[in-house]
């Protein structure tokens, strides 16, 4: 159907007068430029938050207050980084902390996701609709009004202070990603999947052979947010969490701000180190986003 | 009732299979406490003592509750100047991204970066940005002459502040659109080409029907976290100037977390629900119109 | 293709041997922590808390240097453990370590656990833990929370435990700051930090203008002269006379009304009484400074420099606040600073006396541990061990003052303030004061930016706060 539109719509309009190979060329050059340009000044733009984090963390404890604030830093306190980390509280122990249950989190969103969104994107069912509206509806009640009955749900269970109601929960799908691969899963063309189902192949092994590598970039997509997401947590994780050996990252970096004082210079440091991890995976995983689908060799259409 | 035909059964049987993950979930972690959100909002409670019934006084003080109705003002402002900016914003930049150049892997990571800065710093940086006299905006707008609002101070433009921040932290908004950008067969692009169709007709027949189910998924979805959202907005304005920026989300997070008024603010959840249900069934409804899937 | 299945293959093992890794590293790091105390608890250094900030040895020469106060309630027989939560922050928490460290010492058959609780969230993680009836022994109180607590039957009285420790001395601890603590005849909380208002000027503006510092003998008027006559400049050179605007937070009526007769709420909490002639009259200076003369920073002024406030940068001139403040001058180098009385009103002279404080939940199963825990924290000796900058026991202070590099005259200065005219009268305090506050601060902003008259917002502030006065009658 839709090749269609693409080629009625493409029909109607006559074809332009043929280039040189040289004019091409130009054309092609200047829309590269143009593009690089906007690239640029819009990097500028989303970069600004990290330099001044950079700034901030190189800040010496008197200039943290100076005024009007510099956006260039007038010192290079590296020391920081080391006071910050390692100067009093155990980061360390909080980053290990975090890299458990973020990694359990991930998995378990992976595993619990994938089927249900296939399910409602691609099977017929008396209750698919209610199910669906049901899932779009943990979606769409705030969370601050649940996260109290469930902590008393967890704590008759005697799952305070440990991991357990920040990573179970994670292996029984998140709405969000359900829905997230559900729209990927609907993109697909159905001239596939009955091609598969001709072949003999089950719904699993469609899932797994069409389904999956087709839907790439968003099951990359889904790790990124739940990556970030975990990793980031603080409410959550405030609550459940009391012992000092057991908290994250997130909220070891709380600490940086006393009753009355906050400590910029320090935080920004510790800050900037935690969310490295985040942004080498993100570095990785954008191939992924960009490289991961050439429908033709699949398809052969 | 209709008899189902054996394949239509097994059908069904196999969807309520592969939808038990969640299924099971659902019952054992979410349907509880949202019960329980249910029953609290004709309960007083602050969390000291044990819950007491006062049957509908919540959603009557809810009704005639100025604040209130303020709050919604707010969030609706807000979430419309979020979404229409951001959706058609990010997926520019998105297109842009996607360009076969040079050093994309390092512009895609400098876009996404906002998205993981912590949430003080962000607050932070845009007071910087958005200050009325020292602030990025208005210098830049001092140079060409024009004298800039008083932003995050002053009551008609905290708001649109607040918009434009949203904007610039939509790392997640450029990954999913990234994503589904993938997803278009070459091919439908070379058929056009063929037919003589220029970048933009391209644009209009191709991208943008083949992106219809995720460009849906992210104005669904950013609707549902603009109304929702809060977290920047208490660091940064505290709800202030007057009231000019407090939002529902911010408005129940007092009370459920400020105040410990248990009830009220779970009152006050179901309102937020409802709001933001309607908002997504009217996306819904209009889906229908626009939105291309391969499967019915 | 392929390449990206490798990839994606790779993520999937690094993911997977993530747990396993750091679960090695945590086996490791528990078995090392658990041999030679059973604690586990105290991810500092458990054997030898420091830091460069809070050296080992200086702690141990310092701990053995003080007398630790005794009390009649036995220490257990056997082993107990002790859970604490205190505000956690990264500059006191290896000091509070080791002052942990020395106290298990002390008494081998208490084990204590602290838990990790940074200030901003506290209160909602603890009211949480409470619904979920799971409080820990020793819990951090603000003053604004209290009342709260004693009304819902949270907390045990502390009266039994102080009659048992003559070595608690009550009169080293200043009176009129414990009103926020007690409750039905009983006192429940005992303070860890005790501080008056003091009003802070910059020497070198002052020097500057060649106008004499502020002393004992100012008044609120000379003071509003005095920062009409100092604001100068604009943009980021711009000096203010005085910093912040007062506005509705719960020592308003201590820190401005009450030196002009008025109030913002009475001393029950029942009644608003801010929109009277006395409140009205101070507020109106107050705004006329700000929208007439411009010598206190506006709404969009304060905006950015809320976070760090124009006195504390050099950018004006006085500044009315709490003595904690002096730590924190005292470790800039930008300007010389004094400090002095606050000004006195037609009616008097008046400043607050806040503080948090130490509780023991009613739930506590060891009370006892934890009150001999208290004692010791919050003796004279506990208080030097700490180097607080505003100790509660009066006692405390020229130690602490000079180990803080605090010229001593400043000590002085803050017991006289604190056995004269400082109390907790006119500080919110009942249950519904972040309500009060919440509801007046917008209106009282509109009055800020011009759009509404003094008048108005005050009978506004009125209006909507007199219902909610309802919730401090609490059942």
């Amino acid at each position: 159907m839709l090749l269609e539109t693409a080629a009625k719509s493409a029909r109607t309009r006559p074809p332009g007068t043929p280039m040189t190979s040289a004019q091409a060329e130009r054309v092609r050059q200047i829309r590269r430029s143009g593009a690089y340009i906007l690239l640029i000044i819009s990097s500028a733009v989303f970069l600004l938050p990290f330099l001044w984090m950079l700034t901030t963390s190189l800040k010496s404890d008197a200039e943290n207050l100076a005024f009007p604030p510099e956006w260039f830093p007038t010192s290079f306190n590296w020391d920081n980084y080391v006071k910050g980390w390692s100067g009093s509280l155990p980061f360390t122990q909080f980053l290990l902390n975090t890299i458990v249950i973020t990694a359990l989190s991930m998995a378990g969103n992976l595993i619990s996701c994938v089927l249900p969104a296939y399910a409602f994107a691609r099977m017929r069912a008396r209750a698919a609709g209610f199910m669906f509206a049901a899932l779009m509806a943990t979606m769409m009640i705030p969370r601050e009004i649940t996260l109290v009955p469930k902590f008393l749900m967890f704590s008759e269970l005697g799952w305070v202070d440990t991991y357990l109601p920040l990573v179970v929960p994670e292996f029984f799908g998140v709405a969000l990603y359900i829905f997230l691969l559900r729209q990927f899963f609907t993109t697909i063309p159905q001239e596939l999947i009955d091609a598969a189902r001709i072949d003999g192949a089950s719904e699993l092994r469609i899932l797994w052979r069409v389904m999956l590598p087709l839907a790439k970039p968003a099951i990359a997509a889904i790790c990124l947010f739940s990556f970030v997401g975990n990793w980031n947590q603080y409410l959550e994780n405030s609550i459940y969490l009391r012992s000092m050996e057991k908290i994250t990252l997130a909220q070891g970096l709380g600490m940086f701000s006393g009753e009355y004082v906050t400590q910029y210079n320090q935080m920004m440091a510790v800050a900037l180190v935690s969310m490295l991890p985040i942004l080498i995976i993100f570095f990785l995983a954008q191939k992924t986003f960009i490289r991961g689908v050439t429908l033709t060799g699949i398809a052969g259409r | 009732m209709t008899a189902l035909s054996p394949l239509a059964r097994r059908e069904a049987r196999r969807f309520h299979l592969f939808v038990s993950p969640w299924l099971i979930g659902f019952v054992l972690f979410s349907a509880g406490p949202i019960v329980a959100a249910m029953v609290l909002s004709f309960m007083d409670w602050n969390l000291l003592q044990s819950p007491k019934w006062v049957g509908f006084s919540n959603y009557e003080r809810m009704f005639s509750d100025p604040e209130f109705w303020e709050a919604v003002g707010n969030t609706v402002q807000y979430g419309l100047g979020a979404v229409t900016l951001g959706v058609t914003f990010t997926f520019l930049l998105a297109l842009l991204l996607n360009q076969p150049l040079r050093f994309q892997g390092l512009f895609r990571t400098v876009m996404y970066l906002p998205s993981v800065v912590s949430g003080l710093a962000t607050a932070l940086l845009w007071l910087n940005i958005l200050h009325p006299d020292y602030g990025l905006i208005n210098k830049v707008l001092a140079e060409v002459g024009i004298q800039g609002p008083g932003w995050l101070a002053s009551q008609e433009w905290a708001i649109p502040g607040l918009v434009l921040m949203s904007v610039w932290g939509a790392g997640n908004t450029i990954v999913i659109y990234l994503a589904g950008l993938q997803g278009i067969p070459k091919t439908l692009y070379e058929a056009a080409e063929i037919d003589g169709a220029g970048w933009w007709r391209r644009f209009w027949s191709v991208t943008v029907p083949m992106m219809s189910p995720v460009i849906f998924f992210n104005v669904v979805t950013g609707f549902i976290a603009a109304l929702q959202s809060y977290v920047l907005i208490l660091v940064m304005t505290e709800g202030g100037p007057g009231n000019a920026t407090m939002v529902l989300g911010l408005y129940i997070y007092r009370h459920a977390f400020v105040y410990f008024d248990m009830g009220y603010a779970a009152t006050l959840s179901w309102a937020m629900f409802v709001l933001v249900i309607a908002v997504t069934a009217i996306q819904f409804s209009l889906a229908r119109r626009w939105v291309h899937y391969e499967f019915k | 293709m392929e390449m990206n299945r490798r990839q994606m293959l790779a993520l999937a093992v690094a993911a997977a041997a993530v747990p396993a890794l750091s679960a090695c590293g945590d086996t490791r790091q528990q078995k090392q922590a658990a041999e030679p105390v059973k604690s586990g608890a105290q991810v500092i250094d458990p054997n030898r808390p420091g830091s460069e900030a809070w050296p080992f040895e200086a702690a141990e020469q310092l701990n053995n240097s003080l007398t630790w106060p005794k009390t009649n309630v036995p220490d257990p027989a056997s082993k107990v453990v002790i859970t604490l939560a205190m505000t956690t922050d990264t500059v006191t928490e290896v000091r509070n370590a080791q002052f942990d460290y020395f106290f298990k010492k002390r008494h081998p058959n208490i084990e204590v656990k602290r838990e990790a609780a940074p200030f901003d969230d506290f209160l909602t993680k603890y009211m949480t833990q409470a619904a979920g009836g799971t409080l820990p022994d020793v819990l951090y109180n603000h003053y604004s929370w209290t009342q709260n607590l004693i009304a819902n039957k949270i907390l045990a009285p502390l009266d039994d435990f102080i009659a048992k420790t003559p070595d608690f001395d009550m009169a080293d601890i200043p009176q009129p700051g414990l009103g926020y603590f007690k409750g039905d005849g009983s006192l429940y909380g005992l303070p860890t930090d005790m501080a008056p208002k003091l009003l802070f000027f910059n020497k070198d503006l002052f020097d500057k203008a060649g106008l004499d510092y502020p002393d004992e003998s100012w008044t609120f008027d000379k003071v509003f002269e005095t920062a009409r006559k100092m604001t100068s400049g604009s943009g980021a050179g711009k000096i203010y006379g005085f910093s912040p605007m007062p506005k509705p937070e719960p020592d308003l009526s201590a820190m401005y009304l009450k030196a002009y007769g008025g109030r913002f709420l009475d001393a029950a909490e029942s009644r608003v009484m801010i929109n009277e002639p006395p409140a009205k009259k101070a507020l109106g200076l107050w705004l006329d400074l700000l929208l007439k003369d411009k010598a206190v920073p506006s709404l969009a002024e304060l905006q950015l420099l809320e976070k760090v406030d124009p006195f504390k940068t050099g950018h004006a001139a006085m500044m009315i606040n709490g003595a904690w403040l002096m730590l924190e001058l005292s470790k800039q180098k930008a300007f010389t600073w004094g400090v002095t009385h606050v000004p006195k009103g037609p009616a008097g002279r008046f400043s607050s006396a806040v503080g948090s404080a130490l509780v023991i939940p009613a739930s506590s199963q060891n009370k006892e541990a934890a009150w001999i825990y208290i004692n010791e924290f919050l003796s004279a000796s506990g208080y030097k061990f700490r180097q607080i900058s505003a100790p509660a026991r009066q006692s405390a202070w020229e130690y602490n003052a000079k180990a803080m590099g605090l010229p001593p005259e400043v000590a002085t200065l803050v017991k006289d303030v604190m056995a004269d005219y400082a109390s907790d009268d006119g500080v919110l305090r009942l249950p519904a004061n972040k309500k009060v506050i919440d509801t007046a601060k917008p209106v009282w902003e509109r009055a800020m930016l011009g759009k509404i008259s003094l008048d108005d917002a005050l009978a506004e502030i009125a209006a909507k706060v007199t219902p909610i006065l309802a919730e401090n009658k609490v059942a």
